[in-house]
């Protein structure tokens, strides 16, 4: 066989190896979980939009077919779709019909709270990954529709397999993009550091302007402009870096808890959360979800044991 | 065969979406496809910024917050509001000027008695570090009475 032929065959053989149909479930969990979660916190925000009549609409994605913003009780029936439809994806109950609605309502949602002139970068990647899960078979195990079916759970499979190496390949591309983006943008003279010195001072600054509050020790960081050069650089190792992760299974941890240190920085610098990533669910694709429930089980016996000791002890 | 066909079309579909967007030319930003162009370009030292302000009696400028300028509580919102609104037309300017005071009169910021949309010129990094707090320039594109 010749050695594109080799790579290609490669390659199959790792994208269709079987897997746990409990990691698949698992994952439907976390980031449907998630997603209703974050729809459950920002509703009275989306709710707000969702009544919003304004010339400022400015469709974008799926919904640039629009001339005008919808009729509020047609944008108050779609959040209800996503919120209900979330809670039986989570639940897994009929998840062949609610894992497509749900991703698609949360589609509808966050696209329309982003046409509005400005685009909510958030959102993204849970959105691509509930799109992914809604095709896969994310509820042959731990839901509703397993325990009406019966029995042991489907064999390990293939089909269990791709969806969350799909979701892993999402993840660690956004990342590859946003990096490839600054250098296509800023040049290598990203690197410096002033451009993102100047985006957080910018950031800084609007939001003052409007009456929104800021990060105060972003403010005190912008003072000592060395800092920016390495903190340009992590960024960037970091961000172009993002597929290392996928191809040496050894890397997941440092890249994972990096990145997550990354927005933790955003948050801390410029008040900017990405609650996706910095719930680490954004990661769970890359890692063994399907023990957390066992781990947490076998901790439990532990804790309470140690609880035991402290009360007698005192 | 279905599966392994339902596979590769959404393995094909995933790299579409990430890709496509960044190398289709011309980049355009999209949700929920994206360019991912955060902090990728540029501002400069210099920042142009749009916004709409509350003045009192003695005509002292007053912050607003987001909710007021833009109608919903999330900041990035206003801003984009009153950007969109300083690039509109001057009907699109006196328009939100007009909002934004019908929701101040409906707040019970009673001291604000106008309000303008306007666009401030700072040295982004002097401002927020407190080293030059008043901005270069102000261009005053609609002032609106607040009527009670």
């Amino acid at each position: 066989m010749s050695t594109p032929a080799q790579a290609l065959a490669a390659v199959d053989r790792r994208f269709w190896a079987p897997a746990a149909p409990e990691r698949l479930a698992a994952l439907r969990v976390l980031v449907a979980g998630f997603a209703l979660a974050y729809l459950l916190v920002r509703l009275p925000h989306l709710v707000q939009v969702a009544r919003t009549d304004d010339p400022r609409f400015d469709p974008i994605g799926p919904l640039a077919w629009l001339d005008g913003p919808v009729p509020a009780p047609v944008g108050l029936a779609v959040l209800a779709v996503a919120v209900a439809s979330g809670a039986a994806a989570v639940a897994g109950w009929r998840w062949r019909l609610t894992g497509p609605v749900f991703a698609l309502a949360f589609l509808a949602v966050t696209t329309y709270r982003s046409s509005w002139g400005q685009i909510f970068h958030t959102d993204n990647l849970v959105c691509l990954h509930l799109l992914v899960l809604a095709v896969s078979p994310a509820a042959d195990a731990w839901s509703l529709d397993a325990r009406r079916r019966g029995g042991p759970p489907p064999a390990p499979g293939p089909s269990h397999g791709w969806p969350v190496r799909v979701l892993s390949l999402l993840t660690v591309g956004t990342y590859a993009v946003a990096g490839w983006a600054k250098l296509r943008n800023g040049g290598i003279g990203w690197l410096d550091g002033d451009v993102l010195r100047h985006h957080i001072a910018h950031d800084a600054l609007r939001k003052q302007l409007v009456g929104a509050s800021h990060s105060s020790l972003g403010a005190v960081v912008l003072e000592h402009r060395w800092l920016f050069p390495p903190m340009a650089v992590l960024t960037l190792v970091l961000e172009l870096g993002a597929p290392a992760a996928l191809a040496v299974r050894r890397l997941r941890v440092p890249w994972a808890a990096a990145a997550w240190a990354f927005h933790l920085g955003v948050l801390a610098l410029m008040s900017i959360g990405f609650p996706y990533p910095l719930s680490g669910i954004a990661f769970a694709s890359l890692f063994p979800v399907e023990r957390l429930p066992a781990a947490v089980a076998a901790r439990r016996p532990r804790v309470r044991a140690a609880r035991r000791r402290e009360v007698v002890n005192t | 065969m279905r599966g392994r066909t339902l596979a590769y079309t959404v393995l094909a579909a995933a790299v579409a979406a990430v890709l496509g967007p960044p190398l289709w030319p011309p980049p355009a930003d999209s949700y929920p496809l994206s360019t991912y162009p955060m902090f990728s370009i540029d501002r400069g030292a210099v920042s142009q910024v749009a916004t709409v302000v509350g003045v009192d009696e003695a005509g002292e400028e007053a912050r607003l917050t987001p909710g007021l300028i833009g109608g919903t509580d999330e900041p990035m919102l206003a801003v984009a509001t009153a950007s969109r609104a300083a690039r509109g037309t001057p009907a699109e300017q006196r328009r939100l000027c007009e909002q934004v005071a019908g929701r101040v009169a409906r707040s019970g910021r009673d001291e604000v008695v106008a309000v303008r949309l306007q666009v401030e010129v700072h040295d982004s990094v002097a401002h927020v570090t407190g080293d030059e707090v008043e901005p270069r320039s102000v261009r005053v594109l609609a002032t609106c009475e607040v009527e009670r």
